[in-house]
């Protein structure tokens, strides 16, 4: 997913602005962003890369950009669903890095979204921090075991499968929280070509992309100052390169979801000017039995099927989906646990839990996923 | 209306008087404005830096001398989740670019400052692109700076700044300027270098380490919880402190030191008001037979006192306007002054604009007003209680003067002991200023006492027959007029006894500062890296310049001080010096202490402190006590085996040097002290080793006397705001004399005319006027002695005690006494020369139609 690329090119600006004031929605133009980086020294991703893994679940400092994303649909025993969003992202800020004396100099700063969506209340509720990538105060690391976090929302590998993940902001609300095991139970998914997943035509736009799906997930979640103990499914990208958006691309659309029949689906589309598609975007589609098949644009339809107006910000989003797979057999309906699920701290993005049903090779299945909207303002 | 026309014909029929009267008023006035604005400037510069920089943190973690290890931010970050948290490191630094003054270069965590420095933040932030951000963060030495700074010093994004930390040179680039539209915030960026943190831990070499962590408690019951739980992860060294508390220590630091000023300023108000008073009391005299004419016509009591008091207003009213203008303009000289010696003697601080209060103006104009009020209450008073009959009678005022001496005098003695009862017990420092004043006016209302015992000597028959005729008549004419020749008389007691008071003990204060300086640098040789303020502490000698200097040949010892700051329970933050030896050995003088120089020696080297007086008088402390220091190792207590005298402003203790590094972990030094070989030429020595070090490290390499020099210099940088002060109140006494002597000159017209026609020479009547004037300087000059020893007694072991601790040995110089004298009959004779001329013009007749 090309997802917070953009993010990534706009952190700066969003350090600028939303780091020093409180509220602020001033919004910046990607393109103009994106067109002026120099970014000659970093390393690209041209090649696929044979992954190792514990290894490669920690950072490339290399590359530009790099994000940890994790969404998941969860049920607590009593049966109240909720959707987490722990997500934590690297950026550095020059390609290189002078030798200094102090632990806290770097050229890596890393941000953080931490988001929970309580369906039965109906609620969305998110945060977001900063901070540099020194000092211990936020990093990652591949060995000898996986961890990435931004100060105490931490991602770590507890031991061989499990990754536990922790996050509350106890000074802004402490009544959200999570408190997760994730256990791997599949292969990862690599996107594109072998995990090499271009986002634009040019040789080098492309990012190193794999996916950890069906993470059988256990744990608590606070929500409203409720502790409920949960369990479902969670769904971890990984992702870094040095891409950039091309021109004209305005925002993304992006799906992620994991039906019941352990299909797990993750697609999406670069939205060019007025319903307009850039035609790439390399998904994939794994099924229970492991089979794995990449999706391109062309590969499938997408159709709005509602809209919805955030009151907060006034953008209005598209709300729910009917998608078309003609080769695969495929056809599903999307639709939003809660209508709003938007973000709007330092950037503004709908990031949701969303709940699927229809008909995959003829067989009636349903399940749970995340979609990401993004470039609606306009 | 007519009142009013009637006043403002007084003040012109007198526009000399009035001009006196209006001088009088604006210098007292002048002064206050002056130096209340530059206190108040000095305090809202130090309210408002720290401001910029604590922000909105309610407290703050601060650990000892080398600060806060970064990883206690870490903890609270990590494993404490508390994100109101934010690191800072500051210090001031020299820049050359900026013409070298001192700014507070503040190293922060951009990421954690929202909620501590938004308005900073923002400033700084909104027209910040990637490329200067990119650079703030990850390259060295980069610096952001004011707009306003850039704009005046014509510095453009991508120039570098020269600065000095200490002996280190460093180069800053600029990578973007803040700008702001608050006033507030523009104004603390003036003297700001806003850098990253890591930046600021390498330009003060400060690895490893924060200055302190900021906090934003919760104003609510949780805040003990939020505490308890950030002081388990405290390491022993490091504590909490508050906000207000860390803002209020920097206030009341300078406390003692502005209230000395404040009291000076007043006693120019107290002196200008005898002049007022004599003013007023003289155009009421002149007056009389005019003020009985209108009493006869059926002007009311009532309305001749509202007369006299409206035209005292309408002049009072003009000097204090003028008074204001005339402070604003001298505000910018004390500002000067008093930034100068709280940068010598407290900490560093940039005071760069004057805060132009109307509160302080108004509290300007109000003194001044009820000044001239309370001058002119009494004259009008006497001028509406006699009947109109009496009024136009001349003795009437003079024989009432003599039946109201005893009051007067009673008064005087009752305001001497009120004085001394306020003295005597240890109360606020205002109540021993304002028993300075009252013992001062106690010894003006015995002045006329005085005259008339001096009177009634020079009237005993045996004296009156050995003195000249015309000696006769001075004394006698002295005598006759006393309601008035006294009140000059005072007045210029007055200005003189504060001048002998504030020589004697400032010339005191500095022989014994020399002494003890004298005895104190007993080593030959003194090396600290350059500061920006003598006050600055923590600045680092480098390990290499030590090494060298005990392997220099001609070298025989070498002992070393570290001067830092350190929490003492219950004082705040005192000054501590870690030495190796006592460079002032055998000469080192102790109040008091535990035994012999060598006992209290073993007892120091064991763990014992030497307290300077400062701290034993203002906490009370003496040998045995102990006081308990914040070290490194946690709360630790220390005995106090000596105190030692000393004439610092600060409280301060001194340890053996390997107790302090047991306590504490702070491997530095912060100056050092070479003995030479015996034979070896000190100066040579100081020349060789400055050559060794040119080029490489930059170090203040000064022998005893120099450093003594500049010892000296501070004390005298300090002082000069008081000898300001001092001329200024002279200025205020000369006009004073001058203006009643000439109205009591001019007012003798008519016996003028008399004497001359009865055979009088010129000549001699203006020997008469010189004589009389001369006379009364002599008694103000004799009066003002003892009266000023007295002030210098009670500055000396009453005010400096109290405000400072010091104990002073008060010299007596005979030239001081002496300078007095001849300033009281210079002063008077002056006074008297326009009138004697304009006596000597007059011709007989014309004098005697006046009436």
């Amino acid at each position: 997913m090309n997802k917070l690329l953009t993010f990534f090119a706009t952190i700066i600006l969003a350090l600028a602005v939303s780091a020093h004031v409180n509220g602020d929605t001033r919004r910046q133009n990607i393109t103009d962003i994106l067109s002026g980086d120099s970014e000659g020294a970093f390393a690209r991703a041209i090649e696929a890369m044979k992954f190792v893994f514990p290894k490669d679940h920690g950072p490339h400092p290399d590359y530009k950009i790099e994000w940890w994303y994790y969404t998941g649909n969860l049920k607590s025993d009593g049966g109240r669903e909720f959707g987490y969003q722990l997500t934590i992202f690297r950026r550095a800020l020059a390609a290189d890095m002078p030798v200094r004396k102090s632990r806290l100099a770097t050229n890596q700063i890393y941000m953080a979204h931490f988001a929970l969506t309580d369906v039965r209340a109906r609620t969305h509720t998110s945060f977001e921090r900063y901070s540099r990538g020194a000092g211990g105060l936020a990093g990652a690391r591949g060995e000898p075991t996986y961890e990435v976090w931004l100060e105490d929302w931490s991602v770590s590998q507890d031991s061989g499968s499990i990754f536990r993940l922790r996050a509350v902001d106890d000074q802004i609300d402490p009544r959200f929280a999570i408190d997760l095991n994730l256990r791997e139970t599949r292969l990862p998914l690599l996107h594109g070509e072998q995990g090499l997943s271009q986002k634009g035509p040019e040789r080098g736009n492309a990012n190193h992309y794999y996916s950890l799906v069906g993470l059988d997930t256990k744990g608590t979640i606070t929500s409203g100052g409720e502790e409920y103990h949960v369990s479902g499914k969670s769904w971890m990208d990984h992702e870094f390169g040095t891409s950039a958006l091309s021109k004209g691309v305005v925002g993304w659309d992006w799906f992620g979801l994991q039906l019941d029949d352990g299909t797990a689906l993750m697609f999406g589309r670069l939205r060019v000017g007025e319903g307009g598609d850039l035609g790439i975007f390399e998904g994939t589609i794994s099924y229970a039995d492991g089979r794995q098949i990449p999706i391109q644009p062309g590969d499938f339809t997408v159709t709005a099927t509602g809209s919805w107006n955030s009151p907060e910000t006034g953008i209005t989003y598209p709300s729910g989906w009917q998608v078309h797979f003609p080769s695969l057999d495929i056809e599903l309906h999307i639709e939003p646990l809660v209508p709003n699920q938007e973000l709007f701290s330092g950037f503004t993005y709908w990031e949701g839990a969303v709940s699927v049903e229809g008909k995959i090779g003829g067989q009636t299945s349903k399940g749970r996923g995340y979609v990401e909207l993004t470039g609606y303002e306009r | 209306m007519v009142l009013l026309r009637l006043a403002w014909g007084g003040v012109w029929r007198r526009p000399l008087q009035s001009l006196f009267f209006i001088v009088g008023v604006s210098i007292g006035v002048a002064m206050i404005i002056a130096i209340d604005l530059a206190n108040s400037s000095a305090n809202r510069a130090f309210t408002l830096s720290t401001d910029a920089v604590v922000g909105k943190a309610t407290h703050q973690i601060v650990g000892g001398p080398s600060g806060v290890e970064e990883g206690v931010y870490l903890r609270i970050r990590r494993e404490l989740g508390y994100r109101n948290s934010a690191p800072i490191i500051e210090g001031y630094v020299k820049v050359k670019s900026l013409d070298g003054q001192p700014m507070r270069l503040l190293g922060v965590e951009s990421f954690a400052e929202r909620p501590f420095r938004e308005e900073l933040g923002t400033a700084k932030m909104t027209g910040l692109n990637q490329t200067s951000f990119s650079a703030f963060m990850a390259e060295p030495n980069t610096a952001l700076i004011g707009a306003n700074v850039s704009d005046e010093y014509r510095l453009a994004i991508g120039e570098s700044l020269e600065i000095q930390v200490g002996s280190y040179h460093h180069k800053l680039r600029i990578v973007d300027v803040i700008a702001s539209e608050d006033r507030r915030i523009r104004r603390s960026l003036k003297d700001l270098l806003v850098t990253d943190i890591a930046t600021a831990q390498e330009v003060f070499d400060r690895i490893g380490k924060l200055e302190r962590i900021d906090l934003i408690l919760p104003d609510d019951p949780s805040n003990t919880v939020a505490l308890k739980r950030i002081e388990s992860v405290l390491p022993p060294g490091a504590r909490i402190e508050s906000s207000d508390a860390r803002r209020g220590a920097v206030i009341e630091m300078t406390k003692a030191f502005r209230l000395n000023l404040t009291a000076l300023s007043l006693l120019a108000l107290v002196v200008g008001m005898f002049l007022i008073y004599n003013t007023v009391s003289f155009s009421v005299i002149q007056r009389r037979a005019v003020i009985g004419r209108l009493r006869a016509i059926g002007m009311t009591r009532r309305e001749v006192f509202a007369m006299i008091l409206a035209e005292a207003a309408v002049l009072g009213v003009a000097g204090a306007l003028l008074g204001v203008g005339l402070g604003i303009v001298l505000s910018r000289g004390a500002i000067g002054m008093v930034t100068t010696s709280i940068n010598d003697l407290f900490f560093v601080s940039n005071v760069s604009e004057i805060d132009i209060t109307s509160l302080t103006l108004l509290k300007g104009v109000l003194l001044g007003i009820v000044a001239a009020a309370i001058g002119a209450l009494i004259p009008a008073y006497e001028a509406t209680r006699v009947s109109p009959v009496s009024t136009l009678q001349r003795s009437a005022i003079e024989s009432r003067t003599r039946r109201s001496l005893r009051w007067i005098s009673i008064g005087g003695v009752a305001a001497l002991s009120l004085g001394a009862s306020m003295l005597l017990p240890e109360w606020h420092l205002g109540l021993t200023f304002l028993g300075v004043l009252a013992v001062l006016v106690g010894v003006a209302l015995l002045t006329p006492a005085f005259m008339r015992g001096c009177a009634a000597l020079a009237g005993t028959r045996w004296l009156r027959r050995r003195l000249p005729i015309l000696g006769n008549m001075a004394i006698r004419d002295i005598d006759r007029a006393l309601s008035r020749t006294s009140t000059a008389v005072a007045a210029l007691m007055i200005a003189v006894s504060v001048i002998v008071g504030v020589s004697v003990m400032i010339g005191s204060f500095r022989m014994t500062v020399e002494r003890w300086l004298t005895d104190l640098l007993g080593a030959d040789i003194f090396i600290s890296p350059p500061a920006i303020a003598n006050s600055q502490m923590g600045s680092r000698l480098d390990p290499d310049a030590l090494k060298l200097f005990e392997t220099f040949p001609g070298i025989a010892q070498v002992a070393t001080a570290r001067s830092v700051e350190v929490d003492a329970d219950g004082m705040g933050r005192i000054t501590l010096s870690a030495i190796t030896r006592d460079i002032a050995g055998e000469k080192r003088h102790y109040k008091s202490a535990v035994g012999n120089h060598a006992e209290t020696w073993n007892a120091f080297q064991a763990g014992g402190l030497i307290v300077n007086e400062p701290l034993a008088t203002r906490y009370q402390r003496s040998i045995g006590d102990t006081i308990i220091l914040l070290t490194d190792k946690g709360e630790n207590p220390f005995e106090i085996v000596g105190v030692a005298y000393d004439y610092d402003v600060r409280p301060g203790v001194m340890m053996s040097d390997a107790v302090y590094r047991s306590y504490w972990d702070d491997p530095h030094l912060s100056s050092a002290a070479l003995f030479v070989k015996l034979g070896v030429d000190v100066d040579e020595k100081i020349v060789e080793l400055k050559s060794v070090l040119a080029g490489k490290l930059d170090l203040i390499i000064r022998s005893n006397r120099a450093l003594r020099a500049n010892a000296l210099g501070v004390f005298d940088r300090t002082f000069s705001i008081f000898v300001a002060l001092q001329m200024l109140s002279a200025v205020v006494a000369f006009i004073g004399v001058l203006s009643a002597l000439m109205s009591l000159q001019l007012e003798r017209t008519r016996e003028i005319g008399a004497l001359r026609s009865i055979g009088i020479t010129r000549g001699q009547l203006a020997k008469l006027t010189l004589l009389e004037t001369g006379l009364m300087g002599a008694i103000a000059g004799v009066i003002a002695m003892p009266t000023g020893l007295v002030l210098a007694t009670i500055l000396i072991y009453i005010i400096n005690l109290r405000s400072f601790g010091w104990t002073l040995q008060m010299q007596l110089q005979p030239s001081q006494f002496s300078l007095a004298f001849v300033v009281a009959l210079i002063s008077a004779l002056l006074a008297s020369i326009y009138p004697a001329w304009r006596m000597g013009q007059m011709q007989p007749a014309e004098a005697l139609r006046t009436e």
